[in-house]
């Protein structure tokens, strides 16, 4: 129950952070390279920072009560010391710039890992933390190294927009949290989830053998929706609660395999994409040739190198 | 966000107590003891001290918390020693003896970055009240400087320290020169090899 509380409550606190926009800058995309000026970083106590402020509160109480000179200079002490951290913390993230930002490939539901480019303005921010939803991923700088790796949620494929990045530092003392929000005006390409319950199948030019990743009989296993009709194996079917199809040895080597379009009937769109998908990255691990023939006839390939998987995944992402 | 709900091939900062800055807290409670050593009984300062250097030791070899039974009993003896000693729990030498005695008991359950959070505020505040006893300069600048290794704890416990030494703590713009792993190659290992990497300043 905890767990879910705890949950909530952050659920919570990112709704009525995102009920902030007017006042914070940052929000709207904006072309890289995005530099964070004085005016756009925001400073407030963490948790742990507004517990001190207490401390220091009754600190200084005890101090006036007793009328202890010694203890109210050791409370104003700790009070400046604490203070002066506000503009550590705050300096790690004023003059940062964002210069570029580089997509790797990713597939749909599963996180999409970002490179983030900063200038090398030749200072260490090792506390530098970016949430791009509400997952903190620390990204320490080094002067000289200045990259960073995060990744974003990808829930749909093809062209998303990057979304918006809070950037924050609790340094030096965990007390005070600087942050910042950055949306850079760019869009990342998310290749369509991969679904592998089914094997290919391919057309082969004799009607009469139409064949299921290859031509040799290799067993029987439980229909999918998508199989073809032919390849139910009736008899044995009769004897099971579940419909049996007919499996077939993978195609000769150094004959392409036909990724075609029109083979997935009686599925909806998304899933046909999905599984071509899986089949393309099956026959690429296995460095297998093939074609992918898509809705409009487009035939794309035959060849099994990196360039033509990325362009197969490329044109499942865009279609429509 | 929880450990467990991260997705993998991400990193979430560590919310366990590293070595460090348990050690840093220890020194930092071990400054207060030190601190309200003039005016408590020297067994009862030597026995926390010995306390307090059980649960180093302790901590080294198997991090986790002291049994609370073992808590409660040390509880009870620190309150019957204030009462035995001092006649009444109420007043600012008895009150001195118990807070000292509860800050050790604070570090004996100290496993979270929250924990040694706390126990940092509650040591600082028991500095001030050690200023009550003796307000004389010199003291004054002891107990000040004794303030260093509390802030020293808080530094700690935040990333971009190196792995070893304890100096760069002191340092507020201290960060880590080196590391092994850059994140590329740690992007390509296995995912549950990176998951949980503690936070610290890879990419130096």
């Amino acid at each position: 129950m905890d767990g879910v509380a705890h949950r909530g409550s952050i659920a919570a606190a990112a709704r009525a952070l995102n009920r902030i926009p007017v006042l914070a800058r940052g929000r709207k995309p904006e072309n890289l390279p995005v530099t964070l000026d004085r005016r756009r970083i925001y400073i407030v106590p963490t948790r742990a920072g507004f517990g001190f402020g207490l401390v220091l509160l009754v600190m200084l109480f005890g101090a006036l009560n007793y009328q202890n000179n010694a203890a109210l200079l050791l409370t104003c002490m700790l009070g400046a010391a604490l203070a002066g951290s506000m503009l550590l913390t705050w300096r790690e993230l004023h003059d940062l710039t964002l210069r570029a930002l580089h997509a790797e490939h990713g597939f749909c539901d599963a996180r999409l890992p970002l490179q983030l480019v900063f200038a090398d303005d030749g200072r260490n921010r090792p506390g530098l933390t970016i949430a791009v939803d509400d997952l903190e991923q620390p990204c320490p700088l080094r002067a000289g190294k200045e990259r960073a790796r995060v990744t974003m949620p990808a829930d749909a494929r093809g062209w998303i927009e990057v979304p918006r990045m809070r950037i924050s530092s609790t340094l030096p003392f965990g007390l005070f949290r600087a942050w910042s929000w950055m949306t850079p005006a760019q869009r990342v390409l998310v290749y369509p989830r991969i679904l592998a319950d089914v094997q290919p199948v391919v057309r082969s030019d004799d009607p009469n053998e139409r064949i299921a990743g290859g031509d040799e009989f290799a067993g029987l296993r439980e229909y999918h929706p998508g199989d073809p009709i032919r390849h139910v194996a009736w008899k044995a079917s009769a004897r099971h609660a579940h419909l049996l199809v007919r499996e077939f040895d993978r195609a000769a080597p150094g004959q392409p395999l036909r990724f075609d379009w029109r083979t997935l009937s009686g599925i909806d769109r998304e899933t046909r994409i999905s599984r071509l998908t899986g089949w393309v990255c099956d026959a690429y691990a296995a460095a297998h040739p093939w074609v992918l023939i898509l809705e409009d006839q487009r035939a794309i390939g035959p060849a099994n190198d990196a360039a033509h998987y990325h362009r197969c995944l490329t044109a499942l992402a865009e279609l429509p | 966000m929880k450990r467990h709900d991260a997705p993998p091939g991400t990193r979430i900062v560590a919310s366990t107590l590293a070595p460090l800055p348990f050690t840093l807290l220890c020194v930092t409670v071990l400054c207060v003891l030190a601190a309200h050593a003039a005016h408590l009984p020297a067994w009862y300062t030597a026995a926390l001290a010995v306390v307090l250097a059980a649960r180093w030791w302790q901590r080294r070899r198997q991090p986790r918390r002291v049994d609370a039974w073992l808590r409660i009993a040390m509880l009870v003896a620190v309150l019957a020693t204030a009462i035995a000693v001092y006649g009444t729990p109420i007043g600012r030498a008895p009150g001195a003896a118990i807070v000292c005695g509860l800050l050790v008991l604070k570090v004996l359950e100290s496993e979270s970055v929250r924990d040694a959070r706390m126990a940092v505020g509650f040591a600082c505040f028991i500095l001030m009240s050690a200023l009550l006893f003796d307000q004389s300069l010199g003291f004054t600048v002891l107990v000040g400087l004794m303030l260093l290794p509390a802030l020293a704890t808080l530094r700690a416990l935040q990333p971009g320290l190196p792995d070893s030494g304890w100096l760069p703590a002191f340092k507020a713009g201290a960060c880590r020169r080196r590391c092994g792993a850059p994140p590329i190659a740690a992007s390509r290992a296995p995912a549950s090899a990176i998951a949980w990497r503690r936070a610290t300043c890879i990419r130096c």
